[in-house]
């Protein structure tokens, strides 16, 4: 595989291997600096594999990783936006301070560095619409609202790179709607983002590029290129396309089930 | 109490002994207990602290000449503790076993060893109480340099790792994700668990120590919206309850470890009680304002 020049991420024959199940088989692909790159695929796909060997939290089974202008030649600043599971409802964090989570480092911060970490956290809350409600409980916000907060916790050490995990599963229209208009400003101020979602319809209004897993790399092309046929193998069931905004956008048209992966 | 009576109350070196014990205990737990509730460790303290029983009479039955442990019988004990903690984490690690059974089945066991060992020396089995329910009054000055440097362990570790703590107690692969020694540090506080447990037998015994590890977390996370917040209050109520527990021990001639772990648990039930009130308050705020 030959780089292009602007390239950030390049993965060459990454195969991954868990628990003696193949869960990735020989995918490469290659993320330019900027690029929204949604991933598509059936459930057990690999998508949130991907992801996980991506953020180097899963060791590559064959193949590699390779993280282009790195500052420290290891690979970029990350922000990673994951799945939600059922997070205990009694857990007493408010919403500002999830997102001052979101700065790295271990030890206490005092001082100026504590200041400038609270106005970043009140700031981004403010650009995911979340101002008002920063001192409500994590876990009082609806399901949307959560995915919201914890992309302005991704958000807080400006990272070059965001990964997101179905961060509009389970949100209603208007919520999907607003959370993709944000990633979209995000994309076009330089933030390489590599989005996974069932959303075939949002997804593709969206992202520059679409990759559709099914533990091998079925497509992998523009948005606007993605066919039919090539989501109906993967999924084996229809692809409808919507206009952004389209009212008919909702959770019953656009989450796809089952299928199986493509061989 | 009046001042002088309070100086004629030190005067006595075991009672200023207890006197330190306690607050360093409380300084030790309250620490711990946020983080022991928000990674939901409860039944794990509880069940170190049944299985430290086994390693304190084991240590007890190898190495020590009477019924007070010395301090290789306490590293026979944290070392059995620790082993009994691997175990738990062998057993639930593959996916077979769920940790609760693992945690159960584990701590019966070494709970049933050291019983059995006490037995076999007739001589310490009048003892049992001691473990059972502690023996504040008897902590001798070894204890007390071992109290204070748990203590003083916990306090730097948690202060070095303060914000990794924070990223872990909310989500362990997100805090993973983000370059959290998630593994080192669910080892880490198992081991602080572990030694707090077993030197804290005598201050309020193993029956009671799981009480001072949740109890002030409990009434914190109730109460706080930030780890800072969080952990002053876990601190505040678990020297609260110490000092309240010891004054009440001492008007009342109660033992000092339950009236200690009672104080805790009123405290609890307040705070419960005050949250409740805010919920509903919010919540009626919150319809107004639709």
């Amino acid at each position: 595989m030959t780089s292009c020049p602007q390239s950030l991420l390049e993965v060459e024959n990454l195969t991954l291997d868990l628990a003696g199940r193949r869960i990735l088989q020989d995918i490469s692909l290659t993320v330019a600096s900027g690029e929204f790159l949604g991933v598509i695929g059936p459930n057990g796909g690999g998508k949130t594999s991907l992801l996980r060997v991506l953020l180097g939290v899963v060791p590559t089974s064959a193949g590699r990783v390779r993280w282009e202008h790195a500052a420290d030649g290891g690979r970029p600043h990350i922000g990673y936006v994951p799945q939600r599971g059922g997070l205990d409802r009694s857990y007493p964090l408010s919403t500002r301070e999830i997102v001052k989570q979101g700065r790295s480092g271990a030890w206490p911060l005092f001082g100026a560095a504590r200041r400038e970490t609270l106005t970043r956290a009140e700031e981004l809350l403010d650009r995911v619409g979340l101002g008002e409600h920063q001192d409500k409980p994590f876990v009082h916000l609806s399901g949307g609202q959560q995915r919201r907060c914890l992309l302005a916790r991704a958000l807080m050490d400006s990272p070059a790179v965001l990964l997101l995990d179905e961060p509009t599963a389970g949100v209603d229209t208007e919520g999907q709607r607003q959370f993709c208009v944000i990633l979209q400003e995000l994309s076009a101020q330089g933030i390489t983002i590599v989005l996974v979602s069932h959303d075939i319809p949002l997804i593709t209004q969206y992202a520059h590029r679409i990759a559709c897993l099914g533990v091998t790399l079925h497509w992998h092309g523009a948005a606007d290129a993605l066919e039919q046929h090539t989501v109906l193998d993967a999924y084996r069931c229809e692809l409808e396309r919507y206009q952004v905004g389209d009212p008919r956008i909702s959770s019953s048209h656009t989450h796809l089930h089952g299928g199986k992966p493509c061989s | 109490m009046k001042l002088a009576a309070l100086d004629a109350f030190l005067e006595y070196g075991f009672i200023t002994r207890a006197l330190i014990a306690g607050l360093l205990m409380s300084l030790t737990c309250g620490i711990l207990s946020p983080f022991v509730v928000l990674r939901r460790l409860s039944f794990s303290a509880d069940g170190l602290a049944h299985a430290s029983l086994g390693g304190l009479a084991l240590g007890m039955f190898l190495l020590a000449n009477g019924p007070a442990p010395s301090l290789a019988s306490y590293a026979v004990s944290f070392v059995f503790t620790c082993l009994v903690a691997a175990a738990i984490a062998y057993f639930s690690g593959g996916q077979r076993v769920h940790s609760d059974t693992a945690v159960g089945a584990c701590y019966v066991a070494a709970f049933a060893l050291g019983i059995l060992l006490l037995s076999l020396r007739q001589r310490y089995s009048g003892h049992l109480e001691h473990f059972f329910f502690g023996s504040l009054l008897a902590v001798n000055p070894l204890e007390c340099w071992l109290l204070a440097g748990l203590a003083l362990l916990a306090l730097t570790l948690v202060l070095a790792c303060w914000r990794w703590l924070g990223q872990w107690t909310f989500d362990e692969e997100l805090a993973l994700a983000s370059g959290v020694p998630t593994g080192v540090l669910r080892y880490a506080l198992i081991l602080l668990i572990a030694a707090t447990v077993i030197l804290s037998t005598r201050v309020v015994g193993v029956l009671l120590v799981t009480a001072m590890l949740v109890l002030p977390g409990a009434v914190s996370t109730l109460l706080g919206r930030n780890m800072g917040v969080i952990t002053s209050l876990s601190l505040g109520v678990a020297l609260t309850s110490t000092l309240t527990g010891l004054g009440i021990s001492n008007s009342a001639d109660v033992p000092p470890g339950p009236a200690i772990v009672l104080t805790a648990f009123a405290l609890f039930v307040i705070a419960y009680l005050v949250r409740r009130h805010r919920d509903r308050r919010l919540s009626h705020a919150s319809l107004s304002n639709t």
